[in-house]
């Protein structure tokens, strides 16, 4: 028989002390009982009292099994009370939280305003990090996936390929799997049976026949592209719409496929439906229409004919996409591709030149580039301001939960005194902020569903907008929110907590008493203090050079009047347009156009200032007079214009005179160059009349003409910038040169803007205005970074402005209110009411003080990072900063004086009577 | 020995179990003394198996337990249905009926 079967064993260890005894002692108490009524009746049946013992013992059985099982019941039980009790107190606390909640609406309304604010902002800016920076392509592997480009001599510069060039990367390479060449243009819809047939602009890529195999697609209807389809000999016109064209534009139809689509007034053959979450490489980037690569000519691609296969100058392709073949990582990729650019720049030096290749995965979408503008740059900023003002709105709030946490002592020390452990209570106090941050954090999710939603138009730098890059707040960002709202909670509730329960009886009785006049939470106070004074400082700095930068942009001088003027785009040899066809067109659109009643001046050119995205640039091989440095090149931005190009477009004539409808072919070819160009290659101020070498070709300088900015950054200042007449051009057409840009000049030119497309309709229906609008309206697409910065810098700032300065006065009028009794013993012993407000003052001189250095050099350090996007802005410029620091010095000022002056006011004989 | 060892199944167990707690609350030696006296002693079981038994059916809540004294003066924990104890007999018996008739069918000479 065993020694003792209750003897304690190890579940001693897994059950808390007392349950683990007492669940020994229940069981033992009720086996005595059942033995000894067994006992009883052995008895009552003649048995002797030991005998009865041993058998009823015997009779019962296995102990050590009973006792097993009745502790694995009892820590079930045991286990399932606590979940009970923890759960109850969680309702309690919640309860209670309502109960605060209603009791202060104020509070409850700020509080709940500055979590809504923060947690909102946080995830629309993040749910847009998501979808541009962290989203991979919708497709099968993208790690493998692998984008090159060539790289012309300067820098990382993004060029174009040549066919040749991707044929010889394709051939030659071991690293990959396959790699397949990527081009893209706008292409014109148009003129469908069966569809809605409008003409409509389309993204269309040109791929080779391999591209969708190596993206590992699935059509949704009918067969992707097939490298039968490229074919060199016979290029199929087939095409593979997107899943959006195909809703839209079809309808949904089965029959899609099988139905003609004109590209371009080309027929093609749709022959399948890409999936619906494809949406292409980069970030925005959807492609409507995907074509082999070898039908560009058939839609007029580039304008250049089928030799543009075989010509390795004829540089035209955008992108190769390759997929790394197994086991072969990125970086040895890479060193064969630039081995393999390096052999052929040995093999064709004229044509490869000083080009290289640059090569990068596609884990995530690649970013489109914008005239230098920086995006990842552009969101890191927003999301460091958001992330600033939430941390600022935790000061905020543990601040203001500090002081009523403190005030709510006596609620603590009650409850103390009536059994509750201090666990319990910071547990309810946290609960508290954690109920609060989580409404907040509902509402701002919602808020910044809503603001996505809302915000749909364009926004986003480079014609990036929300709805093309989709943010979506998908689950991970839910968790996001919800995470957000759980640390900051936790976060502003958890010192105050700690805080308030803290102490014992006797302080809760030191409290009553009203004696104590100074405690930590001053200190606390006031380190939170200088942490909101510090974030607002680098919010206000930063939104101070976002204005400046905004104004700046606004002021800039880009050369030529911008008011009262329009400009459209537009692209006729898309439409197959023969030179003389569309030399004719253009004539007649200007004509009718300058005949529009309030139209000034109309003209067309291949470009336009601001709007260029890619420049068109040439080198003279002489100019007359002019010995060039021996590294110099004489490398010139140009343009073809057509008559009256400059007096349109309000581009002052410094010298000279501009072309004029004689300048056609029957003349000696001519240029006006602009004031750069004329400074640095005739010195002696005598351009105009000066000789340059083309090619072959001898032109004379004509005019001389102001200096504009002509990139969408207005970013680049002068450089050398030809302009020649349209109807001289060497390539002597309209047609070769694309786009081309109406410009139209008016007094009222937004009540001009229908007349003028209703007459390029008129002239073309096929014709899909990509852009006609003001130049006012181009503008302020090319500052909307800054606008949108200093808009939402401004915005924040004043919100933490706002916050920085309640947190103040809430502090200040806090610690007056307690310190009310030393106040007035101050003022019984003679003290003036000046000194008292001056005793209140300086009390929170230090902390804003030291937040504001704080802040100025956080600023200083963090202002590096804008100034990718700021026009002739210092990050250390001294007038924001001392606007800042002046700023914040009187809000503060203000708040603290407030209370301060009540403090002066204290009538001592009320204070101390009232002890 | 005068008890014969339980080949009982231990649902079986805990469906004798269940109908003994039927009604008043009783203490673990009066179910026991219960289940022999209703089955005239043909059924008997163990003591350490009732005791395991009820403490399973107290872990599953299908009974609870307190503390009471009985009419000797002893202290002794008394055992009571729960609701869904209850439920749990109501359902156990028409299927134990049903289990009993398919198989007495099948007993029964054709």
């Amino acid at each position: 028989m065993p020694s003792n079967p209750f003897r304690p064993s190890k579940f001693r260890f897994r059950l808390p002390f007392h349950t683990a005894r007492q669940a020994d002692g229940d069981l033992s108490r009720e086996i005595d009982h059942h033995l000894d009524e067994r006992v009883d009746d052995l008895i009552a049946q003649g048995v002797s009292e030991s005998q009865a013992r041993t058998q009823a013992r015997q009779e019962f059985g296995d102990l050590e099994a009973t006792r097993r099982g009745y502790v694995q019941m009892s820590e079930r039980k045991d286990l399932r009370r606590r979940q009970r009790e923890w759960f109850q107190h969680l309702l309690q606390d919640v309860r209670y939280a309502a109960r605060q909640l209603r009791q202060s609406p104020g509070l409850s309304a700020i509080t709940l305003t500055v979590l809504a604010l923060g947690i909102g902002a946080n995830v629309a800016i993040f749910s847009l990090v998501e979808a541009t920076l962290l989203r991979a392509p919708s497709v099968s592997e993208p790690e493998r996936l692998v984008a090159m480009w060539t790289t012309c001599r300067r820098g990382d510069e993004r060029c174009s390929s040549s066919y040749p060039d991707y044929l010889d990367f394709r051939d030659r390479s071991r690293s990959f799997d396959d790699l397949a060449a990527y081009d893209g243009t706008v292409a014109t819809l148009g003129g469908d049976a069966g569809t809605t047939s409008e003409a409509e602009l389309a993204n269309t890529v040109f791929a080779t026949g391999n591209y969708f195999d190596l993206l590992g697609l699935q059509p949704v209807r009918g067969r992707l592209l097939t490298p039968a389809d490229d074919d060199r000999a016979s290029p199929m016109q087939v095409a593979v719409v997107s899943y959006r064209l195909w809703q839209q534009r079809f309808g949904g139809a089965d029959d899609v496929v099988g139905s003609t689509l004109r590209i371009n007034k080309a027929p093609f053959t749709v022959v399948g439906v890409l999936p619906a979450g494809f949406n292409g490489l980069f970030v925005g980037g959807e492609p409507d229409v995907v074509v082999p690569l070898l039908t560009a000519p058939v839609l007029g691609e580039s304008g250049v004919p089928v030799e543009i296969f075989a010509e390795r100058a004829a540089r035209w392709i955008d992108l190769t996409v390759g997929r790394l073949a197994p086991g072969v990582d990125f970086e040895t990729a890479r060193t064969e591709m630039l081995a393999i650019s390096e052999q052929l720049a040995v093999e064709d030096p004229e044509a490869r030149g000083p080009r290289s290749v640059h090569l990068e995965p596609i884990g995530r979408y690649l970013l489109p580039t914008f005239g230098g503008f920086d995006l990842s740059r552009f969101l890191f900023v927003l999301l460091s301001v958001v992330g600033m003002v939430l941390l600022l709105a935790c000061a905020n709030l543990a601040n203001v939960y500090l002081a009523c946490a403190t005030a709510r002592r006596h609620e603590m020390g009650l409850r103390m005194a009536i059994g509750a452990s201090r666990g319990r209570l910071v547990r309810q106090l946290l609960t508290e902020s954690v109920v609060f941050a989580a409404i907040g954090g509902v509402l701002g999710i919602a808020a910044a569903a809503l603001s996505l939603r809302l915000l749909a138009s364009p926004q986003l730098p480079g014609g990036l907008t929300l709805a093309s890059v989709r943010p979506a707040l998908d689950l991970r960002l839910l968790a996001l929110g919800c995470l957000l709202a759980l640390i900051t909670g936790a976060a502003f509730g958890l010192v105050p907590a700690l805080r308030a329960t803290r102490g014992t009886r006797a302080s809760l009785q030191a409290d009553l008493r009203g004696a104590r006049s100074g405690d930590g939470n001053d200190r606390l106070h006031h380190v939170l203090i200088a942490a909101q004074i510090g974030i607002c400082v680098v919010l206000l700095t930063g939104s101070g050079l976002f204005l400046q930068a905004a104004r700046n942009g606004l002021s800039i001088d880009v050369g030529f009047a911008t008011d009262g003027l329009a400009v459209a785009r537009f692209d006729l040899s898309s439409l197959q347009y023969e030179p003389a066809a569309a030399r004719e067109f253009t004539d007649a659109l200007v004509a009718r156009i300058e005949a529009l009643p309030g139209v000034t001046g109309a003209s067309v050119s291949t470009r336009v200032p601001v709007t260029d995205s890619a420049g068109t640039a040439t080198m003279l091989s002489a100019v007359q007079g002019y010995e060039p440095a021996p590294d110099e090149e004489l490398r010139l931005e140009y343009a073809h214009v057509a008559p009256g190009y400059f007096e349109a477009l309000g581009l002052p004539v410094v010298r000279g005179r501009t072309f004029e409808a004689a300048d056609d072919q029957s003349r000696p070819r001519a240029m006006v160059i602009n004031q750069t160009m004329a400074r640095a290659w005739w010195p002696d101020g005598n351009a105009v009349g000066g000789m340059v070498t083309l090619g072959e070709a001898q032109i004379e300088v004509i005019g001389v003409v102001a200096d504009a900015k002509w990139d969408d950054g207005l970013r680049v200042d002068g450089y050398p910038f030809g302009f020649f007449a349209l109807a001289q051009g060497s390539e002597g057409t309209v047609a070769h040169q694309r786009p081309i840009n109406l410009v139209v000049r008016g007094a009222n030119i937004k009540q001009l803007l229908p007349a003028v497309r209703r007459e390029i309709q008129l002239l073309d229906g096929d014709l899909a205005l990509s852009s006609l609008q003001t130049m006012g309206r181009v503008l302020d697409q090319v500052l909307a970074p800054q606008r949108a910065g200093a808009a939402l810098f401004s915005g924040f700032s004043l919100l933490a402005l706002t916050l920085a300065a309640v947190g103040i006065y809430g502090v200040v009028s806090y610690s007056v209110g307690r310190r009310t009794r030393e106040m007035g013993i101050h003022l019984a012993l003679g003290a003036s009411s000046r000194d008292v407000v001056s005793l209140v003052a300086r009390g929170i001189v230090i902390p804003v003080v030291a937040g504001l250095a704080a802040g100025l050099a956080a600023a200083l350090a963090l202002s590096r990072a804008v100034e990718g996007f700021m026009y002739d802005v210092t990050p250390g410029d001294p007038l924001t900063l001392a606007v800042v620091l002046g700023l914040l010095a009187l809000a503060a000022a203000v708040a603290t004086a407030i209370p301060a002056r009540r403090a002066g006011r204290v009538d001592p004989v009320v204070t101390l009577a009232a002890e | 020995m005068r008890r014969r060892r339980s080949n009982l199944l231990q649902g079986t167990v805990e469906i004798l179990i269940l109908q003994m707690l039927d009604g008043e609350p009783i203490h673990g030696y009066a179910v026991s003394q219960a289940i022999r006296e209703r089955t005239d002693g043909e059924l008997e079981l163990e003591d350490a198996a009732l005791y395991q038994a009820l403490h399973r059916l107290e872990g599953r809540e299908l009974v609870t337990s307190r503390w009471g004294i009985t009419e000797k003066r002893r202290r002794a924990k008394y055992y009571e249905l729960t609701d869904a104890g209850r439920e749990r007999l109501r359902t156990e018996v028409v299927s134990w009926r049903r289990y009993v008739d398919a198989v007495s069918k099948v007993l029964e000479p054709v």
